[in-house]
């Protein structure tokens, strides 16, 4: 018993001892993990040791490269042509020895081509240059040189003009050819097509882009270079070309000045021509169209001159008539409304069938006018126009009613019923009917008459349905009328008895056209019953925050989206999208979005910036093994010169620590940046258009100048400006910016994968759908749809060994038993940025 | 067969194109007036009395309502000579003080302004208020000292200021409004002209403007005032690039785009605004500052 009880009390304190052990181990490891979440890195030092810095002994190479420079800054083209030889000599003499080179002879001989003045020989030593092998980057850099010269640019444009415009003719033409069916097909057809196609397009006198810019490069070369032997063959074609540009705007100013004309709007259309005429005074319609408005103008003050005069015999005297008529005049010039009604009504009883009584009926509404209730004076003015007996009475008030100035209201309806007529043309007719059934239906009804008509219905058809559904998810046809006379309207009469129903019919256009603030302001003020509103207006709240969350999303600026974002978030903060705005200005206001970013993925594809030469920091962060600490997706964030943020992966998610990194280690870090930027903008500088911006996307302006960004404080809102914006209230949340380096694939990462704009072509014999493959899969063309013998689908192929010589695709298409094969001349798409400056 | 069906249908076709041609349009029908009655009447139909909200009205020409008037005035004087005397000239002052000649309006209310007259009493008010109005307008301003010219300037409007009051509820309580306004408009032109020889004269101006714009936000000529006001901020913008190089080191780009966002932001509030013609400049000069902020911006690239 007492051994029973000696191994009960032994194993109780067994337990009770194993109990408190595990829960000390227990509250350990709690302890632990705690304090792994809250501080996971406490002690890791991320940075490797710096490197052992370079030894550098100055010798004879040394010293050439130091007169080299100096001789450069100071253009001595002899010295340096010396100084080329040196390392030339050099580099023989040391491959002979030791088997290495100086690599500096490369950089010597572009020293020297640059200091070459004269374009003849400028671009002969460049071409020297580039056929004695330089490395890739220098051969870019000279492909560039070469490529960018004015004149060598000039003439590669207008190349591509012609091509272009040549192609196009051919293109029209061999559309209708099928290689295939040639031989049983119909070539009447084909010819037709290809007639009334180029008919159609008719760009003859057209200038494009290409010819534009060749223009300005031709001055631009001119005033580069006005010695240049070449220079008076460039100015022939300057000479030419400005004479073409002159003609072809000032035509375009005189279509737009007879379209204006045939509108009936004269300023607008003398506006046009004075343009025309400022660029080819010459010009006979210029001077034709001028007479013509000047006539009309007139013709029209003439109008007004005979609508100003008064009639030449007053009615006959009559004292009783003229003691009224002078006491309505009284209470008409007092502007006194009881006292010109009260008369009023007096002589309409008193003179009831004359034209006395209606003149005293159409006072009746001059006073509800000083009142200020216009509806209610113009329905007198209808009931005159309507219904009175006297003449002149009834077209003065018709006249009146008809005024687009005084009758406001009508203007308004005119402008919504005009829009739902060219709605419904639209929809029938489209913006260009006539064009388009010559295009598609000539050839068929002349190749296969009647019959042929099958085809343009069927294109007629499709034409109608993709009107119409064009008409209701984004109608074209523009609602500014609408708006404008609305708007007119209700700030004339803002209390009318029709402003309620402006009001309301503004708000759904505004809605239409995607001004949701203004929708809702206006629905506010449409004088409904609060309870009915609010729905709609929640609706139209939602809309309207969706829309700036989405215009958030598609900014690229940092700065904008945060104030797309704080939009929302003061605006329509209780809206759905209001909610996901708040998260989203929560993620950019986070830390770790601040200053410069740079993501791993940036980091790993530019390892020399995160090396020694960079940030130094250990190649452990970057082996996806986390137990030896990892940099998570997010990187490493740039504080302040002195402070480095990274942000590590970790079984517990996210977490950030800053370490501080010494002067030196930045200094260097700024430095490799630099030049990476610069390697990156070496890479496609003999693609990249001359002058335009190359390197690192999305690094901040100032850091390739070998600035650091400004402090926050410092790009504050200034005093200049105040006043004015003083009124708007200031912000508490820390504002965010700012830059991040992320690798292609980060920036969008689905771009590759996204559905290509699709397009409806219709031909004389077919219709199809078109569009270019996702950019991942090919760059060519595919196309679906049917024709009049059966469904096809069809591919454009570009074919490789014809592309230097004559650039042509052939569009293969597959149809249930038969195959075609269409010819198509390769065009030139334009590529140089800036096309706005030469339209 | 074939071919004359053809046919017929490319005629169609070409009808169809004719009947779709523009249509010239009808010349406007105008009906002179028969008698006086008629020409009170179409003035005082569309004559607003608040001329600080809206412009003056046009009459059924198109043309401003009271030179018409005048006009057609003039031309029932002429031919109906002596007749109605007193109401034609109390329309024609009328006319005339609400086109500001307050001068002409005063000799015509005088020729009616007789004791026993129907628009005797009214017309001698009328004298009255608008003397008064000369009295205001005439006072002579310091020519020699900017400062006492402001002064001068600041107790115009307070005068003018004290005029509304006194007129409240009158038609002429707007006009007043109307010269008050033209006065505060002075006020900032003139520091503007003078704003390089003024301590801190880019603010002031800028205060003038925003002065201006809060106090006159009912006026006709607000559009106008934001118009200018992002001028202003764009010739700012301008000076600014002028002083510093942007292809040179000085040169701050991040100073130069807080000058053109403000007046970027005062060019967009008109741009937005519908049915005003001051949206066409809005949005021209909108144009005009995203070329001119291109430019400076490759400059200092």
């Amino acid at each position: 018993m007492k051994q029973k009880l000696w191994v009960l009390s032994l194993l109780l304190f067994v337990i009770g001892y194993l109990s408190l052990v595990t829960e000390k181990v227990f509250s350990q490891e709690q302890e632990s993990i705690l304090d792994k979440i809250l501080r996971p890195l406490p002690a890791y030092d991320p940075f490797d040791k710096p490197p052992p810095s370079h030894q550098f002994f100055p010798d004879e190479v040394h010293r050439r490269v130091r007169a080299a420079l100096i001789d450069a800054l100071t253009n001595r083209e002899g010295a340096l042509e010396e100084h080329v030889r040196f390392f030339m000599n050099r580099d023989r003499e040391l491959k002979k020895e030791r088997g290495s080179v100086t690599g500096l002879t490369e950089q010597a001989a572009d020293l020297f081509t640059n200091t070459v003045q004269d374009r003849q020989r400028y671009l002969q030593a460049q071409r020297q240059l580039l056929a004695s092998s330089p490395s890739p980057n220098q051969r870019k850099l000279i492909e560039a040189r070469l490529r960018n010269d004015d004149l060598t640019q000039a003439a590669e444009l207008l190349r591509t003009n012609t091509t272009n415009r040549w192609g196009g003719v051919l293109n029209r033409l061999l559309s209708s050819v099928d290689l295939i069916s040639i031989l049983s097909g119909s070539y009447v057809g084909a010819a037709v097509d290809s007639a009334v196609s180029q008919w159609v397009a008719g760009d003859w006198g057209d200038m494009s882009i290409e010819e534009r810019k060749a223009l300005t490069l031709y001055r631009e070369h001119l005033k580069r270079y006005p010695d240049d032997p070449q220079n008076g063959e460039v100015q022939k074609r300057v000479e030419y070309l400005e004479k073409k540009r002159k003609r072809v705007v000032a035509q375009k100013q005189i279509t737009l000045a007879k379209e204006a004309s045939a509108k009936g709007e004269t300023s607008l259309a003398e506006f046009h021509y004075g343009i025309a005429g400022f660029l080819e005074s010459s010009a006979p319609e210029v001077e034709q169209g001028l007479n013509q408005l000047r006539d009309r103008s007139h013709q029209q003050e003439e109008y007004i001159k005979r609508g100003l005069l008064v009639a030449t015999r007053e009615r006959a005297p009559n004292p009783a008539e003229d003691r009224d008529t002078r006491e309505l005049l009284y209470a008409l010039s007092l502007r006194n409304p009881e006292r010109i009604e009260a008369h009023a009504r007096a002589i309409e009883g008193a003179y009831r069938g004359k034209g006395m009584a209606e003149s005293a009926r159409d006072a009746r509404a001059v006073a509800l006018e000083i009142k200020g209730q216009h509806e209610e004076a113009k329905k007198i003015l209808k009931e005159i126009a309507d219904s009175s007996l006297d003449p002149h009475e009834k077209r003065r008030a018709k006249l009146l009613m008809e005024n687009r100035d005084y009758n406001l209201l009508a203007s308004f309806h005119d402008a919504r019923s005009q829009h739902r007529l060219q709605t419904v043309k639209y929809v029938i007719l489209g913006d260009d009917f006539l064009k388009r059934n010559l295009l598609y239906g000539t050839a068929p009804l002349i190749a296969s008459g009647p019959a042929g008509a099958g085809s343009l219905a069927a294109a007629n058809v499709i034409m109608i349905g993709t009107n119409l559904f064009e008409a209701l998810t984004s109608n074209p046809i523009s609602y500014q009328s609408i708006i404008d006379k609305g708007e007119a309207y209700i700030r004339s009469h803002p209390q009318a008895e029709s402003a309620s129903e402006v009001y309301e019919i503004l708000a759904e256009t505004y809605e239409e056209v995607g001004m949701y603030d203004k929708a809702i302001a206006y629905r506010k003020m449409s004088g409904k019953a609060p309870e009915k509103q609010i729905k709609q207006i929640a609706d139209l709240s939602e809309k309207a925050a969706k829309a700036l969350l989405k215009a958030a999303a598609n900014s690229r600026d940092r700065s904008g989206q945060e104030a797309y974002l704080r939009k929302i978030l003061v605006d329509y903060p209780d809206t759905a999208a209001g909610k996901e705005a708040a998260q989203k200005l929560a993620a950019l206001a986070k830390i770790e979005t601040q200053r410069l970013r740079i993501s791993k993925k940036f980091l790993m594809e530019n390892p020399e910036l995160y090396g020694p030469e960079g940030l130094s920091l250990k190649p452990t962060l970057f082996d996806e093994n986390l137990s030896n600490m990892e940099l998570a997706d997010e990187g490493v964030s740039l504080l302040t010169e002195r402070e480095l943020l990274l942000h590590f992966k970790t079984p517990w998610g996210l977490q950030s620590q800053a370490y501080p990194i010494e002067k030196e280690s930045s200094e260097i870090f700024q430095a490799t940046l630099r030049r990476k930027n610069y390697e990156i903008a070496m890479g496609d500088v003999n693609e990249r258009a001359k002058g335009s911006p190359g390197g690192i996307d999305g690094l901040p302006p100032p850091r390739p100048r070998g600035e650091l960004d400004k402090k926050e404080t410092e790009t504050g809102d200034a005093a200049m400006t105040l006043v004015r914006e003083a009124a708007i209230p200031p912000t508490d949340s820390p504002r965010v910016l700012h830059h991040q380096l992320l690798s292609e694939t980060e920036k969008d990462s689905g771009s590759k994968w996204k559905l290509p704009a699709i397009q409806g072509s219709l031909s004389a014999s077919r219709f199809d759908l078109s569009g270019s493959l996702p950019a991942a899969l090919s760059q060519n063309r595919l196309s679906v749809g049917a024709d009049e013998k059966s469904p096809f689908a069809g591919l454009q192929l570009s074919i490789p060994l014809l592309q230097g010589f004559i650039p042509v695709d052939f569009l293969v298409q597959g149809g249930p038993g038969r195959l075609s094969l269409f010819p198509k001349i390769h065009l030139s798409k334009d590529q140089f940025p800036d096309k706005e400056l030469y339209r | 067969m074939a071919f004359h069906r053809t046919a017929a249908l490319a005629l169609g076709l070409a009808l169809l194109s004719s009947a779709c041609a523009p249509k010239a349009l009808p010349e406007p029908e105008y009906l002179p007036a028969a008698d006086l009655l008629d020409i009170v009447k179409d003035f005082q139909r569309v004559a607003r009395e608040d001329h600080y909200r809206f412009p003056i009205a046009k009459d059924v020409t198109g043309m401003n309502i009271m030179k018409a008037t005048l006009v057609r005035l003039e031309d029932y004087e002429k031919k109906n000579p002596g007749q109605f005397f007193d109401i034609v000239q109390f329309s024609k002052a009328m006319a005339y003080e609400k086109l500001r000649e307050y001068n002409q309006a005063i000799a015509h209310y005088r020729k009616v302004a007789t004791p026993n007259g129907s628009l005797g009493a009214e017309a001698a008010k009328s004298i009255e208020t608008l003397e008064s109005f000369q009295r205001i307008l005439l006072k002579p301003l310091p020519k020699e000292d900017p400062f006492e010219y402001i002064k001068a300037l600041d107790e115009k409007v307070e005068a003018w200021n004290e005029m509304i009051r006194k007129v409240q509820g009158t038609p002429y309580e707007y006009l007043a409004r109307v010269e008050e306004e033209r006065i505060d408009r002075a006020k900032v032109a003139f520091v503007d002209l003078n704003r390089h020889r003024l301590n801190d004269g880019n603010h002031l101006v800028i205060l003038g403007y925003s002065q201006l714009v809060t106090k006159h936000g009912r006026s006709k000529n607000l559009h106008r005032y934001l118009l200018d006001f992002g001028d202003f901020y764009t010739l700012l913008a301008r000076e600014y690039a002028s002083q510093h190089d942007p292809e040179g080191l000085t040169f701050e780009l991040e100073a130069f785009d807080q000058i053109v966002r403000s007046a970027l932001r005062l060019y967009t509030e008109v741009a937005q605004t519908d049915g005003i013609l001051e949206k066409i400049e809005a949005q021209g000069k909108i144009e005009a500052l995203r070329g001119l902020t291109e430019k400076i911006r490759r400059l200092n690239r």
